[in-house]
């Protein structure tokens, strides 16, 4: 062993272990904790008087909270996607940023589970599904998948981490107290022998060729919640494969976003390099084609027959109330970020940022407009209701709640970048020189 | 001169003007205003002869449109709207304008004096058209229905009787629909939808209907009705009869289907889905199995 390769370690190490929080971290932490306290409080008002706080009523009855779950859902699905899909076919590039993409993916999913049951108003009734299942529904089918997908993501987040837990015990004197106690507790047993590393990777691709299929389940029966309901806009057998395309876009727009965040603040541009952006940019210019393909699909299948119920729903989205959004998403979330990925300067970090932030924002109004214009228009007609029925606008309470758990999810990513290393300290080494492996 | 020309032109004008046109515009509001008409109704309602209540509905009708007098304080009288004591309850109307009002126990005495009841609906305020009111003034009176089977031949009598004094008296010329009961509407049983009672306060129709549905013992309801009579209100009565065919009735939710409840999943259903959550689960569980192994052969070590 050299001194080159010892040096060369411990610069990676230095570069990869957590840091604290500057004054724009702190900041940051306390403008999320702040949002949400404020969606806590609105949750509170929402358990103590009812779903009466909200603005859904007969006609509208999933608003804000399903788009938002739908959203987390398909944002998740990036776990999959570079740590199951880019291992199993051996590209290593992709090394730096497995861990962004999986605890996006565990966040994600822990929210989309939360903000069900905030969107069920009575959440000791969850018990109920549990109690009195029927599986004959997509509901059912989600909750399972959901609980699924979540351990194989917690799994696949933990199981690589543990060497890395190693390295940090190792360097304890750098992190208060209470932070090597909780690495001591998640990975003292950790030695790094040949059978535990055989037991782990062996353990590691099982659950990488499992959650393939648990991810594209997971994005199917939360389409089937829809397609599986004889309405304008969701009687379709594209939905499935419409949904896991747009949840592989978002989520691949959500990863090139974090990637250029987490370079820029802890400092890694060695690490997290311009190829990844260019490569990465390509994923996304790839999946945003795949995505406008079943957009066209979708939409303009049935704008050409126009069957009369489909009519008051479509021309509501191309040119009524909801054109704004509708174009804003298929714009801002589509057809910009291939314009600017498509070129090879196009695919420079701040472009490919600037892209990744294009396609997460368009993808959220885009699950806003997959949810709530259908719902505004029955097959029947709306006669003899009040006239808020007609209509639909979030209240105050909603948005708190559905920015509370944006503003949560995002404070899971920042508080785990600080205690746990955010590019996989053990796999760079040993990456970069096979032989580092007995320095660590 | 020419300061006073310019003073005029810059200031004065351009407020003289709009004085004037202040009064053109209150104008306008005013017939706006005037154009929509109050229509207000107010109906009497007497189930089985026991159970009555009042439903009061009331609309602006303009030109074009009616618009409902939606949450309005509404308050209810019996007979006189002066007496404190004859209030019946304070209501507030629906989105549609509507109010149902119910009428107390407490009124049991007042009700059994007279065989004559006005009832006062007065609104609170509306706009500019100030507190509006309408009355109705119904008779006490009792719709009946009996059968009969003569020659083989099935037939409802219908009796309408008015309480006079102390007795209930035959009313003729009312006219009654008469049919069996469907989900919102009366089934006419002969060739006429409706029946006019004689001098003895009764009508008679034959029942030609053959063949009509039942329940599992094949009964029937048989209903008349009477409706907006200027005199009686609304008044309804129904009655169970063995007419009908009795019809089994199989519950399409009893066998094991995709639409069942959830104690009925298809067997190919719940095998595949047992089946893939054990499958999935026990992989999980055996990773979280070797997860202990590796900590147990760390802390050997």
């Amino acid at each position: 062993m050299n001194s080159t390769s010892i040096a060369k370690s411990d610069k990676i190490i230095k570069d990869l272990l957590p840091k604290k929080f500057g004054r724009m971290g702190t900041i940051w932490v306390a403008c999320l904790l702040l949002i949400c306290a404020f969606g806590a409080y609105a949750y509170f008002l929402q358990l103590k008087d009812g779903l009466s706080v909200t603005a859904m009523g007969d006609y509208v009855s999933w608003g804000i909270y399903i788009s938002n779950f739908v959203f987390f859902v398909a944002i998740s699905l990036v776990g999959s996607l570079i740590t199951a899909i880019f291992r199993l076919a051996n590209i290593h590039w992709s090394t730096p940023i497995t861990r962004i993409a999986e605890i996006i993916a565990v966040s994600a999913i822990f929210f989309a589970s939360l903000i069900i049951i905030v969107d069920m108003g009575r959440p000791e009734r969850l018990l109920n599904l549990f109690l009195h299942p029927r599986l004959q529904s997509p509901i059912v089918w989600d909750v399972v998948v959901i609980g699924t997908y979540f351990l194989i993501s917690l799994l696949l987040l933990y199981l690589p981490l543990l060497p890395d837990l190693k390295i940090m015990i190792k360097n304890k004197n750098t992190e208060p107290g209470w932070l090597n106690k909780l690495y001591r507790f998640l990975g003292s047993f950790w030695q790094g022998s040949a059978d535990q590393k055989k037991i782990n990777n062996h353990s590691i691709t099982i659950l990488s060729i499992m959650i393939i299929p648990v991810a594209f389940c997971i994005h199917t029966v939360t389409s089937w919640l829809f397609a599986t309901t004889y309405r304008p806009g969701w009687d379709s057998t594209n939905f499935g494969a419409y949904f896991v395309s747009g949840a592989f876009l978002v989520g691949a727009g959500g990863v090139v976003t974090a990637m250029y965040v987490f370079r820029k603040v802890y400092k890694l541009e060695k690490y997290i390099t311009d190829m990844h952006f260019e490569r990465m940019g390509k994923a996304v210019v790839l999946l945003a084609f795949l995505y406008l393909y079943f957009n066209i699909n979708e939409y303009l299948v049935p704008a050409f027959k126009m069957k009369k119920p489909e009519e008051a729903h479509l021309t509501e989205l191309f040119t009524g109330h909801f054109a704004p959004m509708f174009w804003f998403a298929i714009i801002v979330g589509m057809l910009l970020p291939i314009a600017i990925l498509i070129t090879k300067q196009g695919r420079k970090p701040t472009w490919v940022f600037a892209a990744g932030v294009m396609v997460v924002v368009g993808a959220w109004f885009k699950r806003y407009l997959i949810v709530t214009p259908t719902l505004l228009h029955p097959f029947l007609p709306m006669q003899d209701v009040p006239e808020k029925f007609m209509f639909y606008f979030p209240s105050w309470q909603e948005w708190a709640i559905a920015m509370g758990s944006l503003a949560g999810a995002l404070l899971v990513i920042t508080i785990f970048a600080r205690i746990f290393p955010i590019i996989p300290i053990h796999e760079t080494i040993t990456g970069e020189d096979e032989n580092a492996e007995q320095l660590i | 001169m020419k300061t006073l020309n310019n003073l005029f032109k810059s200031y004065l004008l351009p407020v003289v003007i709009f004085a004037f046109a202040i009064p053109s515009w209150a104008q306008k509001d005013t017939a706006e205003v005037v154009k929509k008409k109050p229509f207000l109704s107010l109906k009497y309602y007497n189930i089985q002869n026991e159970i009555h209540y009042l439903v009061f509905q009331g609309m602006l009708k303009s030109k074009t449109n009616l618009e409902p007098l939606a949450k309005r304080n509404l308050t209810v009288f019996l007979n006189d709207e002066t007496e404190a004591s004859n209030k019946i309850g304070s209501f507030v109307t629906d989105f549609e304008g509507r109010a149902n009002i119910q009428i107390p126990v407490a009124f049991a005495d007042a009700w059994k004096q007279s065989n004559q009841h006005k009832f006062i609906a007065i609104l609170d305020s509306v706009d500019e058209m100030g507190v509006l009111q309408t009355e109705t003034e119904i008779t006490k009176f009792k719709l009946l229905l009996d059968t009969l089977n003569e020659e083989d031949v099935r037939k409802i009598k219908i009796s309408c009787l008015e309480l006079t004094d102390t007795l209930w008296t035959p009313v003729a010329d009312v006219e009654v629909r008469v049919g069996i009961k469907r989900l919102s509407s009366i089934l006419p049983v002969g060739e006429e939808a409706t029946a006019t009672t004689d001098s003895s306060g009764t009508a008679i129709v034959d029942f030609t209907i053959d063949s009509i549905p039942g329940d599992a013992q094949g009964m029937i309801f048989i209903a008349a009705k009477i409706e907006d009579n200027d005199v009686y209100g609304n008044l309804s009565y129904e009655m169970k009869v063995p007419w009908g065919n009795a019809s089994s009735y199989t519950n399409p939710y009893g066998k094991r289907s995709l639409w069942a409840t959830g104690d009925k999943v298809p067997m190919w259903l719940l095998t595949l889905a047992c089946g893939i959550i054990f499958s999935v689960w026990g992989t999980l569980i055996y990773l979280v199995l070797q997860l202990f192994k590796v900590r147990k052969l760390g802390l050997k070590a």
